[in-house]
């Protein structure tokens, strides 16, 4: 039986739909998604570099036209308490996985964080607007419940560096958010009080980073839920 | 089989093949994804590909051209490549240091730039430069001998090609940040070979800012105007040839110049900072410098923010990582003292501890060494930290807080790109040094205006006010050329006498043109005209031409037969004239008389008119035997005085116009015509309100140690607003009224005329309270009073009594000023307020203390606390100690004790008073109730009282010249 092959036009078609089919999946494999955006520090102002300046010599001259002159950070003045926190007697992969998971709950909240709180500050200096005033507020309560929550657990011996760190490093976060939240009354202290701020929070940041490190070795499984959102 | 459902079948088998082999294509392009990712950190991953840095060499490579085509080859296309400045910074997360670019491998940064020329988007000249100073380069890595460029004009032929060149000055400023100054750029060999090599190589710049702001940078580096000349004259180079073709004037340089270069002198701007503290200095002008001075700011602290840190931030990760995995043993054989403690300070590393985190990071030696070099000091728990410390001190004091190079664990779910972290957190840092580096700016220019720019500007304004008025005072005494061609005052001495001098002047002129005239008795009519001038004067005209004894013989007829006809006749003649005879003389000094009474009359009239109803202030210069002036010349025409009363009367006027604030309108009355009814000074200078809401209080006036006098003097020197701060009050706080004098009294005393000059004044003594109203207060401002005092002719200053303010301390007052401490004779300070204390009344009998109840409040105009105790007969027994304590500072008391031996609270206030009086004024106990008024009161049942409160009362005294000026002020602020 002779076998008829298809039309001149059949084979066009199926050239074609080859060419467009292979182009297209090489094109999708080819255009990955782009980069997740893991958020941003950094919003930004509306504000024109102008209209800050203004903002900010229109405060300190009301500030400096009615009272004492204005207010400076001492940094000597940054608590450095010795952190006390109970330690394991005995240390195992269960004892680990414990720690692990009251870890996981003692930082949930800071998937709360939005914007650097140091960047809150600039803004509300910028703005002068006390709304974002009283979130570095909301921020250091966030904070203070984690350290509660931290100083509460028992800990590795082989962790107790890291989370000795990381409880001093939110503790000096929390000091320093009550001048910072003086931007408006008090911006020299609070401006230098977010340059240590900002050490502090990389310190904090280096502690989780550590942290997640220390459970990395440890071969710790954690849930999608279970993970905490690293931002700065 | 039919057609259909062969064409069917095969179209499958096509579908199918096309499927797989689409497959396979999709496949492949995800694998080179995978190995060639298409984020930002593509390269890095390149780079990590190849192997740890300390085990590749790179001298394989044979220039960067190589490793270009390498990166091209996996990378499918330039486009692909990424920019520079994550080439560099995945070289440096390596470990590769500048040495590793550009020594050896890599001929010159030429290579580097030429090599990587092809990728289009190579990041700009910045980001390459950034990247290498994140090497550790500095700017004699790059422009120095034999490693990098050439020189600046190598430098910048390379970095031409970039296509996203920004600007020379992000060139220069780049240099900046690795180190460069002015010299490094300009002198000598080691840059650019000349300034004019600077300019040729940036003019394919054309845009005026980019000049702009390289000049700036310039400058900022310390640059001048005599650099930029120096350099350029060595070079031959034409200074005007590269201002004209950049487009820049030689103004953007800093001095005022003709563009020859021959200024020298630095603008005032340049030599000064403070917003309107220039002479001349317009709003626009400020605008601009306070503009650049913005950017100037945002550029330091860009530079101390430091470039491509980010490179620090691998390394410090790599650092931390790493001695967190040392386990203890491993830490103490590596000469760490143990992982829970101080692992390291300040640097100081042992070597095998750099050499054994050099190798477990693949960071060099030089590396390790550096950053453990770096440790904060204020990182004080990290330095009990393993690796911590380290990680912090690589981001370094006040420059860059970076965090780790985060790794995706299963603990963190999303973080943040290094890079843009890096970036965001430096922009953040920029931001905060910005804003203080502004505050701090606008905090001296205000300072700068306040202390400085406004006391200089008032002392201009003085000095040239002065200088105003002795040129016109100076006018008025002696701007006048008289006829007779002396000098003379430009107002008349006497209207009699400016007639007069107008008249005789006149009358010469007539004489002149008779004698000139065609008149045949010219010569006959002038001297006719000279002698009838002669005769003019009264005393002329009456001169008799007989003598009386003649007259007598001639009206005695019998001897007046005895005259012959001649004699009579002539006799009789000459008594027919007025003035030889009683009758005649008589009318004609009657006449005279008249005619003096008139003229005076008018000349009072022109010169009353003249003064719109002020006389002039005259003195006599002649007076007759009898004492009579007969004639007196102006001192002070009446108008002046009438000027000068005006201008008295609209001082509260004017007070109210140039009010600032609330504050300032304490003592003015409300604007009106009070003062130009009754020509008194306003008597509302007697403040009745606190700062803001009434004022601050007023003064008391100094007493009857001034005399008439000394307001006169006042008031002939022009200074108004001290007369009426003279005036303001007497000693009793009754406000006008000046020791019994009035304007007019003075005003008289002026027309009298008066030597002042010898007096000697009290001090002239301004004593002023300032604060914001209540009002303001409830909407925020800080509840303060600010004291400013200011004495003339005064040798020094005391304060009369404690000059109370509220502590930092909650609840204690102290004294900012103690009774009798001597003050600079002119300052202010601020006091707050409201006043308020902790003090009680405590009862001892036997052990037990109790603390009798008190109420306590605030006053209403929040300035002072009241405090109220009630004692009861029948809370007191016989033998009991009652105290007075005062809380003083953190935890000290001042304690008054006394023993009643009577049951009665009467007893007990009389003795809590007697020893309140008893207590040393110089004793600690003392000191501290003499703060306080307090009162004891018994009313008719026996029950006693004691009102307690610090009074917001300030009272000075300056003295000079022996005499003493005393000011009060209260702060008793109106609700």
């Amino acid at each position: 039986m002779a076998i008829s092959l298809p039309s001149k036009r059949f084979w066009i078609f199926a050239i074609i739909l080859i060419v467009v089919v292979v182009f297209g999946l090489w094109w999708l494999g080819r255009s990955e998604k782009a980069p997740v955006e893991s958020g941003s520090i950094i919003t930004a102002t509306e504000l024109t570099p102008e209209e800050k300046i203004i903002n900010v010599q229109t405060l300190i001259i009301d500030r400096l036209s009615t009272a004492r002159g204005l207010e400076e950070f001492d940094y000597a003045s940054i608590p450095d308490d010795e952190v006390r926190v109970g330690t394991q007697t005995t240390e195992n992969r269960e004892s680990v996985s414990t720690y692990a998971a009251l870890m996981t709950q003692a930082l949930a909240s800071y998937n709360q964080k939005q914007e650097n709180e140091a960047k809150i500050m600039v803004d509300a200096l910028d703005t002068r607007d006390q709304a974002k005033v009283l979130s570095l507020l909301s921020a250091r309560t966030m904070y203070q419940g984690i350290v509660v929550k931290l100083e509460s657990i028992s800990v590795p011996p082989s962790a107790l560096a890291i989370h000795t760190l990381m409880i001093t490093s939110l503790k000096q976060m929390i000091y320093l958010l009550e001048p910072m939240s003086q931007i408006l009354d008090e911006p020299v202290l609070a401006l230098q009080a977010s340059e240590a701020y900002l050490e502090a929070n990389t310190q904090f940041f280096l502690t989780l980073n550590a942290l997640n490190q220390y459970f990395r070795e440890q071969n710790l499984q954690f849930s999608d839920d279970n993970q905490i959102k690293a931002t700065f | 089989m039919n057609r259909p459902i062969k064409n069917l079948i095969i179209l499958s088998l096509a579908l199918a093949v096309a499927t797989a082999g689409g497959w396979y294509w999709y496949s492949s392009a995800k694998e080179a994804q995978a190995k060639v990712p298409w984020n930002a950190a593509r390269i890095s991953d390149i780079v990590n590909g190849m192997g740890n840095v300390a085990n590749a060499d790179l001298s394989d490579f044979g220039s960067l051209n190589e490793i270009s085509d390498v990166f091209r080859d996996v990378g499918g296309d330039n486009a692909t490549m990424g920019d520079m400045a994550t080439w560099l910074d995945a070289f440096g997360q390596m470990g590769g240091g500048v040495e590793d670019l550009l020594d050896g491998n890599y001929r010159s940064i030429g290579d580097v730039v030429t090599g990587l020329g092809q990728i289009t988007d190579l990041g700009g000249a910045t980001d390459m430069l950034n990247s290498l100073g994140g090497l550790g380069a500095n700017i004699d890595d790059i422009l120095g001998d034999g490693i990098g460029f050439q020189n600046g004009a190598d430098l910048i032929a390379n970095l031409g090609e970039m296509t996203n060149l920004t600007g020379s000055a992000d060139i220069i400023r780049s240099f900046g940040d690795l180190g460069a100054n002015v010299e490094t750029l300009f002198n000598g060999g080691v840059s650019f070979d000349s300034i004019g090599d600077l300019f040729g190589s940036l003019d394919e710049i054309s845009d005026y800012e980019s000049v702009q702001n390289l000049f700036n940078r310039f400058k900022d580096d310390g640059g001048s105007w005599d650099d930029f000349v120096t350099n350029v004259a060595n070079d031959d180079t034409d200074v005007g040839t590269i201002i004209t073709n950049q487009t820049v004037t030689s103004e953007e340089l800093g001095p005022p110049g003709t563009g020859d270069g021959s200024q020298t002198q630095p603008r005032p701007s340049e030599t000064r900072t403070g917003v309107g503290t220039e002479v001349g200095q317009t709003s626009q002008e400020a605008k601009q410098k306070l503009e650049k001075e913005r950017k100037q700011d945002e550029q330091k602290c860009k530079a101390q923010s430091g470039g491509g840190k980010g490179s620090f931030l691998g390394d410090a990760s790599k650092i931390f990582n790493a001695v967190n995995g040392f386990s203890e043993s491993q830490l103490i054989d590596i000469g760490f003292d143990s992982a829970s403690n101080m692992l390291f300070k300040g640097g100081s590393w042992s070597g095998t501890a750099i050499n054994a985190v050099s190798s477990a990071t693949g960071l060099d030696v030089g590396r390790v060494t550096e950053l453990a070099g770096k440790i904060p000091g204020v990182s004080k728990v990290l330095e009990k930290i393993p690796g911590a410390g380290a990680v912090t001190g690589a981001l370094g004091i006040g420059t860059s807080y970076v965090p780790v190079q985060e790794q995706d664990g299963d603990l963190l779910s999303v973080t943040d790109d290094t890079n843009q972290l890096t970036g965001e957190i430096k922009d953040l840092q920029v931001q905060i040094c910005t804003h203080l580096k502004t505050i701090k700016r606008v905090q001296l220019n205000i300072e700068d205006k306040e202390f400085i720019g406004d006391v200089k500007a008032r002392e201009e304004v003085a000095k040239r006010l002065k200088e105003s008025q002795k040129q016109t005072l100076q006018l008025a005494k002696e701007g006048r050329t008289r006829a007779d061609g002396t000098d003379g005052a430009s107002f008349t001495p006497t209207v009699e006498e400016n007639v007069k001098e107008k008249a005789e002047n006149a009358s010469k002129v007539t004489a002149t043109k008779v004698g000139n005239s065609g008149s045949a008795f010219a010569p006959k009519l002038a001297t006719f005209l000279e002698q009838e001038k002669k005769q003019s004067t009264f005393e002329n005209r009456i001169a008799s031409d007989i003598a009386e004894n003649q007259f007598e013989e001639f009206t005695d007829p019998k001897k007046s037969r005895e005259l012959n006809y001649k004699s009579w006749t002539r006799m009789f003649l000459d008594v027919s004239d007025p003035q030889n005879n009683p009758s005649g003389s008589a009318l004609m000094a009657l006449e005279e008389s008249y005619a003096a009474k008139a003229k005076a009359g008018a000349g009072a009239i022109i010169d009353i008119v003249a003064g719109g109803g002020f006389v002039s202030k005259t003195e006599c210069v002649e007076e007759d035997e009898d004492g009579n002036c007969v004639k007196e010349k102006v001192t002070t025409p009446g108008s002046v005085i009438n000027r000068a009363v005006g201008d008295a009367t609209q001082i509260d006027n004017q007070l109210t116009l140039t009010a600032d604030e609330a504050s300032d309108l304490s003592g003015v009355e409300e604007p009106g015509i009070g003062e130009v009814e009754t020509l008194e000074p306003s008597k509302n200078t007697t403040n009745t309100g606190g700062p803001g809401g009434g004022g601050a209080g007023g003064g008391s006036g100094p007493g009857g140690n001034f005399e008439l006098s000394d307001l006169a003097d006042l008031f002939t020197n022009g200074d108004l607003s001290a007369l009426f701060d003279l005036f303001g009050s007497d000693s009793a706080g009754n406000g006008g009224n000046f020791g019994g004098f009035s304007l007019r009294d003075i005003l008289d005393y002026l027309n009298r005329g008066g030597n002042i000059g010898d007096l000697d004044l009290p001090p002239s003594l301004t004593f002023k309270l300032t604060g914001p109203t209540l009002e303001q207060i409830y909407e925020g401002r800080p509840n303060v009073g600010t004291i400013s005092w200011k004495a003339q002719n005064a040798d020094k200053c005391v304060a009369r009594n404690n000059w109370l303010s509220s502590s930092l301390i909650p609840n204690r007052v102290e004294s900012v000023k103690t009774t009798n401490q001597t003050l600079e004779t002119s300052g202010s300070l601020i006091t707050y307020l409201p006043l308020t204390f902790d003090l009680r009344l405590e009862r001892t009998r036997g052990n037990q203390t109790v603390v009798i109840p008190f109420a306590t409040s605030t006053s209403a105009a929040l300035t002072q606390q009241v405090t109220s105790i009630t004692l009861n007969n029948s809370e007191v027994a016989v033998g009991d100690h009652f105290s007075l304590v005062a809380k003083v500072g953190l935890s000290d008391e001042a304690k008054v004790t006394i023993e009643t031996n009577v049951a009665s609270a009467g007893a007990v206030n009389s003795l809590l008073g007697s020893a309140l009086t008893s207590l040393s004024s110089s004793s600690a106990a003392g000191q501290e109730f003499g703060k306080y008024r307090i009162t004891f009161t018994t009313n008719e049942s026996g029950t006693a009282f004691i009102t307690i409160t610090a009074d917001p009362i300030y009272s000075i005294r300056c003295t000079g010249n022996g005499r003493n000026t005393d000011k009060t002020v209260t702060v008793s602020r109106g609700s």
